[in-house]
């Protein structure tokens, strides 16, 4: 399997009232084409920072972090779901989801066309005509997902996409998240602090430490695929976030105090 | 800090110079009002008033026992609204047209006693006209303006109209027949300079102003010489319900204009009393031709009925026929005071 | 009281404070206190409405809810008006000072449909001539018509300067929200000109003119004062724009021109239209004080003129115009901001 993202002791620091602060530190990561990886840590371990940095919003102090471009140089490297969905409010659904391919230049019925068919996908075909401020939370999500879906990128950046999102939404968005990646098998970054979101997901899970945010340990996901919400009933996925839980736990009490 | 100095000498000077005056006028064996009574007075801020501010300066209201307030007004208008209000007894302001609108309306104010009175001859108060139309031939005099843009202060249906009216009926000329410019009197010298007016209706000092720049030439004088165009007026009220105060009010402008007559109206208290409430220098009022102040406080009748026919026929009135002026003047406390002190002998 | 919970939320809560009003009102006639005590008697008879109009609204089923309260927008200012008319003809106000509205009504007909032959003015510029000018001398007759209007006066200079000052405002503060460099260059400046009375700057304005008297002064000063409210709120609209939009424009590729024409102009507009509402408000405050002394046309003209000759009726009838222009005008800014964003309905 070649590699999608790859990033070689990549460091963050920036400086701050309180003096230079360390984001991230030494982290290396490796993700295949088509693969799942979770990113999970404490608040403050620097995994939104990685996740920004692949996407071009911000710079590396040190080392290395890429996305490894295709063979298609048309086709956009990366783009993010945003946790506070991002999606603009002057814009209809349907503009939302096309916004990606008007800015690449396409024309409006060939971006239209598209965009009908991630709208049904994510189920938004009945509001494709309304604005953000008339839709829930969760469709504004989906309109975000649908966003950067339609744009076809190599790499598919989620930061916390579900975390403004009510238990039962969320689910519901899991499990079309689950359906669609199934579709695609598009190569996916997702930073979460939900371990179960993390197992549920992920074909692999990072973990990371806070101050400086470095990797911990790994977990590969092995339980087996199409997945829905069912399988978080399963003993190999309590098994599986017990353990996970275990490492991080020490962890999450570090980044408490070293906040306090 | 220096007007401040100055004002502060001035008034200094007038309350030394007060107190010897005092003692020497008489009061023409009228008995000063125990206790003092308060008038309340508005006054438009021009030489016209000066009777007023000698009588305040020079302790001419006090020895009556009058304990006058002086306040200044932008216009007559509004020193209108505050007699009729109640808020002031007294006004010093021009007979606008808002006074004739305001006594066709049946408003209960009278003329009382006379303002100053336009020179007879070398009036301060003229038409210039910009000096390269008066070089050219183009405007020499005011039968020349026909088109013209004219500026004066106050606007429609002010003093400054009436004159420039005036100085326009002369040619058979009326203000309608040219481009009139309601401009403050100080930014009238710089638009003779940009050229931006072509005539101006100026009085003291502006006019020696812009004639020693040469930039504009007098083309009408003496526009109305003799003629009363301010006055005071009392409310009602006042006149009716206090008269033993206005009659001591009027007596007090009496003998004010009494010590203002030939060289007497430069002398230092008198100009120090002008300079307190008018904004101009010593040097403008020395060298300026002197309002008149009549000494047996005559209100001229002629004159005022000509301000009215000028602003009815300029349509700024809203109505039509003559206002009948023996309603609107009462001449009983100038002629008891004119009794009491008798005729002026120089 | 004493009547039961349904019985006294009847008749009673609405009628006991009109009837206390009423006789208020009949005993303060009778004993000739309203010229002394109109001012308690007038907050008395306030309170006593509010109560009388609660008490009709807890009453009314819920569908005339709406209804009702829309009645009450209405119907207050009318009492307000039905008050200020009987205290200024029963002369507890001086009608000199305070006509009642009915005269005011009547001077605003008067200006409205004659024609001043003095200054060759009218309010409006008598529009139901337009056919018959047209016939005759056609359109110089019309603009003619145009030319003597009071009303046009005043809104030709607000639209002509509020659009000269607004545009380049846009512009520049579209660059002082974009470029810190510019921003820090400006801001402190531009804030301390924009409380400037704009006013006290016009005799300067006159003397930059070739013809002082003209409209140049007036609609430049109306531009200045639109710009610097303009420019300032469209900078704080750039700068408020959610940092999260600005991301996801450039993480799906917008260019430069791109990020502006759909993430920076549609994020900043709201706030843009706030700086355009103040501005246009500010703008014909501005041209009406302007007109008040320099002018001889316009809306501010009159007011000050009929004051000057002791026309009061007619003062306040050009004050209601100049009312009416205000709402007009904000009215005609909310329908372009409604299409200018219609996704915020």
């Amino acid at each position: 399997m070649t590699p999608k993202i790859v990033a070689v002791k990549a460091t963050k620091r920036y400086p701050s009232k309180a003096g230079m602060v360390t984001a991230l530190e030494g982290f290396d990561l490796e993700v295949a084409e088509g693969e799942f990886v979770c990113l999970v840590g404490p608040s403050g371990c620097g995994k939104s920072t990685f996740l920004r940095i692949l996407a071009g919003l911000d710079d590396l102090t040190a080392g290395e972090a890429r996305i490894v471009p295709g063979a298609d140089p048309r086709r956009p490297l990366n783009n993010v779901v945003f946790q506070e969905y991002a999606v603009f409010p002057w814009k209809t659904v349907r503009d939302n989801v096309a916004f990606g391919l008007q800015m690449r230049g396409l024309g409006k019925a060939e971006r239209y066309a598209v965009v009908e068919r991630w709208l049904s996908k994510v189920g938004l075909k009945r509001f494709a005509d309304y604005y953000p401020s008339q839709i829930s939370g969760g469709m504004k999500q989906r309109v975000s997902i649908a966003r950067a879906l339609a744009n076809d990128p190599e790499v598919l950046l989620m930061d916390e996409p579900l975390g403004a999102l009510d238990a039962q939404t969320r689910a519901v968005l899991q499990e079309e998240l689950l359906r669609i990646w199934e579709e695609t098998h598009k190569t996916v970054l997702y930073v979460t602090h939900s371990i179960e979101e993390a197992v549920l997901l992920g074909d692999r899970v990072v973990l990371m430490t806070a101050h400086p945010g470095t990797k911990k340990s790994e977990f590969v996901v092995d339980l087996p695929r199409p997945r829905d919400l069912a399988t978080t009933a399963t003993p190999e996925f309590a098994a599986l976030t017990g353990a996970i839980w275990e490492d991080l736990r020490d962890e999450v009490r570090r980044a408490m105090e070293a906040q306090a | 800090m220096f007007a401040h100095t100055r004002k502060l000498f001035a008034a200094l000077l007038v309350a030394a110079l007060a107190l010897g005056a005092a003692a020497a006028q008489d009061t023409h064996g009228v008995a000063p009002l125990a206790p003092a009574q308060k008038v309340r007075v508005a006054y438009v801020p021009i030489l016209k008033f000066a009777t007023l501010y000698v009588a305040a300066d020079r302790g001419l209201f006090a020895q009556y026992g009058l304990d006058v307030d002086l306040e200044s007004v932008a216009s007559g208008t509004e020193a209108i609204a505050f007699l009729e209000q109640g808020q002031i007894d007294v006004g010093g302001i021009a007979i606008v047209t808002s006074l004739w609108n305001g006594w066709n309306q049946g408003i209960d104010i009278r003329v009382f006693a006379p303002g100053g009175l336009e020179p007879f001859v070398d009036s301060p108060t003229k038409v210039l006209a910009r000096k390269d139309l008066y070089d050219s031939g183009a405007v020499t005099n005011a039968g020349d303006l026909r088109g013209r843009t004219v500026a004066f202060a106050g606007g429609p249906g002010s003093g400054g109209e009436y004159l420039t009216a005036k100085a326009l009926e002369a040619y058979g000329l009326t203000i309608r027949d040219v481009e009139i410019v309601s401009m403050g009197n100080g930014d009238i010298p710089a638009a003779f300079e940009n050229g931006s007016i072509d005539a101006a209706l100026l009085g003291s000092p502006y006019a020696d102003q812009v004639e020693e720049a040469q930039t504009a030439v007098a083309i009408a004088t003496d526009l109305v010489p003799g003629l009363m165009t301010v006055a005071f007026v009392g409310s009602g009220k006042f006149l009716n319900e206090r008269s033993e105060v206005a009659e001591r009010f009027a007596l007090a402008l009496l003998d004010a204009a009494r010590l203002m007559q030939g060289d007497d109206y430069y002398a230092p208290e008198n100009i120090a009393a002008y300079l307190h409430y008018v904004n101009s220098t010593e040097d403008a009022i020395v060298n300026g031709t002197p309002v008149l102040y009549d000494p047996n406080l005559t209100i001229p009748v002629e004159g005022l009925a000509d301000v009215e026919r000028v602003h009815r026929e300029n349509g700024r009135t809203d109505y039509d026929t003559p206002i009948d002026l023996n309603v609107v003047i009462t001449t009983a406390f100038a002629e008891r005071a004119l009794a009491a002190a008798g005729t002026y002998q120089p | 009281m004493s009547a039961g919970p349904t019985a006294g939320r009847g008749a009673g809560a609405w009628l006991t404070p009109l009837v206390v009003l009423a006789a208020l009102l009949a005993a303060a006639g009778l004993l000739g206190l309203w010229r002394s005590w109109w001012w308690a008697l007038l907050g008395a008879g306030f309170v006593l409405v509010v109560l009388a109009a609660e008490g009709a609204s807890r009453r009314l089923p819920f569908r005339f809810q709406t209804p009702f309260e829309r009645a009450l927008a209405w119907l207050f200012p009318l009492l307000v008006l039905a008050a200020w008319e009987w205290l200024s003809t029963s002369g507890v106000l001086n009608p000199r000072w305070f006509p009642p509205p009915s005269r005011i009504l009547g001077a605003l007909w008067d200006l409205t449909i004659n024609y001043d032959r003095f200054s060759g003015t009218s309010l409006v510029g008598r529009p139901w001539l337009i056919p018959a000018r047209l016939a005759e001398q056609g359109w110089p007759g019309v603009v003619a018509l145009f030319n003597e209007s009071h009303v046009w006066a005043t809104l030709s200079r607000v639209i002509i300067g509020f659009a000269l000052g607004a545009v380049p405002a846009l512009l520049v503060g579209m660059v002082m929200g974009l470029n810190r460099t510019v921003r820090t260059m400006l801001d402190s400046t531009m804030s301390a000109i924009y409380v400037l009375p704009k006013i006290a700057i016009f005799p300067i304005l006159m003397l930059v003119f070739p013809d002082p008297f003209g409209e140049g002064p007036k609609v430049t000063v109306v531009a200045i004062s639109a710009f610097f409210l303009v420019a300032l709120s469209t900078m704080a609209g750039v700068q408020g724009i959610d940092k999260v939009l600005l991301q996801a424009g450039r993480n799906f590729g917008a260019n430069r021109w791109q990020m502006l024409r759909h993430v920076i102009l549609p994020g900043a507009l709201p706030i843009v239209f706030n700086g355009l509402r103040l501005a246009l408000g500010t703008a014909l405050i501005v041209i009406v004080a302007v007109e008040f002394v320099r002018a001889k046309t316009g809306v501010g003209y009159l007011v000050y003129y009929h004051w000057q000759v002791l026309g009061t009726p007619k003062m306040y009838a050009a004050l209601l115009v100049v009312m009416v222009l205000g709402v007009g005008l904000t009215a005609l800014l909310q329908l372009v901001e409604r299409l200018a964003m219609p996704w915020r309905r």
